[in-house]
């Protein structure tokens, strides 16, 4: 028992305590050079005690705080929600392939290697594109113990690519953002060179637009903003409050029969990859969407209790925003990897068959808003007009909203066969019909 | 404390080294519906160690002063292979040695209020949000108050201490009709009052009441208007629109922006100005000294309609043979100092309100934020309450008004300036810096053509 869990059960009637260790290391480029090596080696606790039946939390980065933790804690717990749960009981990790050595011992020349020629093979597509890049090695170390016997433990490892490209000329900015990110080492940039040169081509000429509904083709990049309010509306504390509009939708259709979600943390090396939840729930492979029908709502300790449902490891401590595993925030119901069923056609036969629309690859905006009402709305960043099957030109100051609710039931002509990985979404691309565009 | 990182930071074989040590403490209230969802007591210490040699930068940091000697070691380490490996010249502004304690000059101070009290508060706007009417789905009240001290030294020869306090209050109320959802929200926050968060009902009962009013509106149309943006709209607007292009990070190393940002262009009309200052009387992004500890100030960026200035690190100031501006901020010890907005507004003009409806047949008057994010060029942001204007008058509420453009060219299209004024208190992100402290504001303006997205 750590002195943070055996301090705090001195006065609390149950206590959990949560550590998270963690080492990172990141090389940076600007503008194409070298600019930084920066590291981070961190720790941070959380107690969550019970007293008298009230839920009280505290905080601390410090090693020797278990003292200041526990009575914070025990400060906090008289105004608490009521603890209407029980911390997770001890459970046989689910054996999940998330930490690799090879990450964490990647020399850091290793890594400027790396950065320099993806900047090298980025500044030969084009001269002109200014390059960042960010090449980082993280481990986290997860520990949850507490008062029911629970003592889970896991590392999980990170090894990230981040791009950015950028064009500055006067009336036509461009940005190009592209990433790899695995639990394992995945130094293979072949995948980001080819993005960037398929873009490169495209934005030379621009493509004039006016207001209307079109075929939209959505990069699986999209994925993310799509699954943005799906997730919120399936989000445990949301169904229990009942703002979210599937609160009654139980096992019931409410998507295109052909939508296929899947939370699947057991899927080896990918970075929603764990054995655990931060609340040491074991984390398990889950239907959210199937064929369209409701199938899981996502729960943390709280919500599965209160909604009479089982917590299948979705309980995250997650930075507001921002995302990525913080010691800081109470764990919230949250996905770990996501796997959207493909759907029978080829991506690129789905856009040679669009007489007159848009192939859309980023959106700007869309973290913005009121994601449990279903709406998806922002400015099309990297976009382009699709005329008799051909991409003809970047399009610019245009805005997309929809409804998922809406356009993922009706508006849905089919989804690709082929699938890309961007962080922890494996998405087909998805084509769309009727989608509201507006622009100047 | 700023004694040892002084002496820390001596002797040792850099070009430039900098040790930051935080300590902070702060309490959380977050309500919803009527469950206290978190009451957090929450205490921090971390710090970093941040080195420039041969023209690298090494950066570590910790959470303990354990070991410190190897970690700044490495952090040196660091910036040698980084020197070695980049043949970009780094250079940092010569900027005045500091000496200083900085206290945060407080009025009331949250650390001398009780737990129960500030349960209390949070707990009495909840219900007074949920008794205004039985329509309202949702009500969320979030307390906050942090105290952290900064100590800082340089090789420089710089010592100084820091406080900082933020004290604040976000209420949100949600009402739903069938599948539309419509979110209002208060936030109040500032550098030095506890007592700023009292006595907020007639604000927080007028909040519920344009929450009502707008659910049953319609879904504006999207297309192309006259817009006159409320204070807060054409803060979020500059912040968003201007405030980023102005940091010198973006610039300095981009040679095409720089074609663009250039020191007496024209970006506006006369009547047009914008500054950004860190020395706002208890405003939200006012601190005293930056993070590079470079005593803040009032930069204009545009003035009459012309660029003149930038927000500056050391580093980008040197680099673009220009002054630092105290604007290299780090939102904490886990990153590194990068130019970033303080409280960022257009300047008050003489137009009044009535002045800027005459002659709008069919536009919007964007009346309050919900918002924004910016992508070079292009921004975007929504509002949570907007009315239609017609034939000079402001007329119906209207939904899901999502207001977006290129900046250069909404600039060009700012045709009067009004005589109200407002800094509101924010959160801004750039890459993980996420919310950094800031004020954002303005007086109303009035943007010809600007696209609006919607039905």
């Amino acid at each position: 028992m750590s002195q943070y869990l055996e301090k705090a059960m001195k006065s609390a009637d149950g206590a959990e305590a949560y550590m998270l260790d963690n080492t990172q290391t990141t090389v940076k480029f600007e503008s194409g050079q070298l600019s930084s090596i920066n590291e981070d080696e961190g720790l941070g606790i959380a107690l969550r005690i019970i007293k008298n039946g009230k839920m009280g939390f505290s905080t601390t980065t410090r090693k020797d705080g278990a003292e200041g933790l526990a009575q914070r804690a025990m400060n906090t717990a008289p105004y608490g929600g009521a603890a209407d749960f029980k911390f997770s009981g001890k459970a046989v990790a689910p054996k999940v392939e998330c930490f690799d050595p090879k990450v964490r011992d990647f020399e850091t020349g290793r890594m400027i290697e790396l950065g320099t020629s993806l900047v090298s093979a980025i500044k030969a597509v084009g001269s002109e594109i200014e390059i960042n890049c960010s090449v980082t090695k993280n481990v986290q170390t997860v520990t949850v113990e507490n008062s029911e016997g629970n003592d889970a433990k896991f590392s999980q490892s990170y090894f990230g690519i981040g791009l950015e490209g950028k064009i500055t000329k006067e009336g036509n900015f461009v940005t190009f953002e592209e990433g790899l990110s695995s639990a394992r080492l995945d130094t293979d940039c072949k995948k980001m060179i080819d993005n960037i040169k398929e873009d490169y081509v495209f934005c030379k000429k621009n493509a004039s637009l006016t207001s209307g509904k079109y075929e939209v083709i959505l990069e699986p990049k999209i994925a993310e903003d799509l699954m943005r309010p799906i997730l919120a509306m399936c989000d445990g504390k949301n169904v229990e409050k009942k703002v979210s509009p599937l609160t009654t939708k139980f096992n019931e259709l409410a998507f295109d029969k052909r939508l296929t979600v899947v939370d699947d943390p057991s899927t080896p090396w990918m970075t929603g990859s764990v054995p655990f939840d931060d609340e040491g729930v074991p984390a398990s492979r889950k239907p959210i969407i199937e064929n369209g029908v409701v199938r899981n709502f996502l729960h943390n300790l709280s919500s599965a209790t209160a909604l009479k449902m089982k917590a299948l490891g979705n309980g995250q401590r997650t930075r507001p925003l921002l995302g990525g595993r913080t010691y800081a925030s109470l764990p919230s119901p949250g996905v770990n990897n996501i796997i959207i069923s493909p759907g029978n056609t080829d991506s690129k036969k789905m856009i040679s068959g669009v007489k007159n629309g848009l192939y859309i690859k980023m959106m700007m905006g869309t973290l913005l808003g009121n994601h449990v009402t279903g709406v998806v709305s922002g400015n099309i960043w990297l976009g382009y007009k699709i005329e008799n099957g051909q991409i003809v030109g970047r399009v610019k100051d245009c805005m997309l909203t929809f409804n998922v609710m809406d356009v993922l039931k009706d508006n849905l002509v089919e989804l690709s066969s082929d699938t890309i990985w961007y962080g922890s979404i494996c998405s087909p691309f998805f084509h769309l019909k009727d989608i509201q565009v507006s622009t100047k | 404390m700023k004694e040892r990182l002084a002496e820390l930071a001596k002797n040792r074989h850099a070009d430039y080294i900098e040790i930051r040590v935080e300590e902070a403490e702060g309490s959380s209230v977050m309500l919803r519906g009527e469950t206290f969802e978190s009451i957090k007591e929450g205490e921090s210490f971390g710090g970093n160690v941040r080195v420039l040699k041969n023209n690298g930068w090494g950066f570590v940091s910790f959470n303990t002063l354990d070991g410190i000697e190897d970690k700044i070691e490495n952090a040196i380490r660091y910036a040698e292979v980084v020197g070695r490996n980049s043949d970009s010249p780094v250079r940092l502004a010569p900027v005045p040695v500091v000496k200083a304690d900085a206290k945060a000059e407080i009025l009331s101070d949250p650390r001398e209020v009780k737990l129960s009290r500030k349960v209390e508060i949070v707990k009495e706007y909840g219900e007074l949000i949920r008794s205004q009417s039985g329509r309202i789905t949702s009500a969320v009240v979030n307390y906050f108050d942090t105290f952290s001290k900064v100590h800082f030294a340089n090789s420089d020869g710089t010592a100084l201490t820091q406080e900082h306090l933020y004290v604040g209050m976000a209420c949100i109320a949600t009402v739903a009709k069938g599948s539309v959802t419509q979110i209002n929200s208060e936030v109040f926050s500032n550098i030095n009052d506890f007592n700023a968060v009292l006595n907020r009902h007639d604000t927080l009962k007028a909040m519920c009441r344009t929450a009502l009013t707008f659910v049953d509106a319609e879904v504006v149309n999207g297309g192309t208007y006259p817009v006159i943006c409320a204070p807060l709209v054409t803060g979020l607007f500059i912040h968003e629109a201007f405030g980023h292009l102005s940091e010198g990070d973006r610039v300095s190393k981009n040679k095409e922006l720089q074609k663009v940002m250039v020191f007496g262009r024209k970006f506006a009309e006369p009547c047009f100005s914008v500054f950004d200052s860190g020395v706002e009387k208890g405003k939200r992004g006012t601190i005293a000294y930056d993070s590079e500890g470079v005593k803040t100030e009032k930069t204009y960026l545009i003035k009459d309609g012309v660029l003149v200035g930038r927000l500056h690190s050391r580093q980008t100031a040197a680099a673009m043979g220009e002054k630092p501006t105290g604007s290299a901020r780090a939102i904490e010890y886990k990153h590194p100092p990068i130019p970033r907005m303080r409280n960022t507004a257009v300047e008050g003009g003489k137009a009044s309100f009535d002045d800027m409806l005459k002659g709008i047949k069919l536009g919007i008057y964007a009346k309050r934020p919900q918002g924004g994010q910016t992508g070079g060029e292009m921004f975007t942001f929504n509002t949570a309450e907007a009315y239609m204007i017609r034939d000079g008058k402001v007329c119906e509420p209207v939904r899901s008004v999502n207001l977006s453009g290129n900046v250069f060219e909404t600039l060009k299209k700012i045709d009067m300036v009004g005589d109200d004024f407002n800094i509101a208190p924010g959160s801004c992100g750039k890459g993980p810096q996420y919310p950094l402290p800031v004020g954002y504001g303005g007086p109303s303006i009035r943007i010809q053509n600007c696209i609006v997205g919607g039905k």
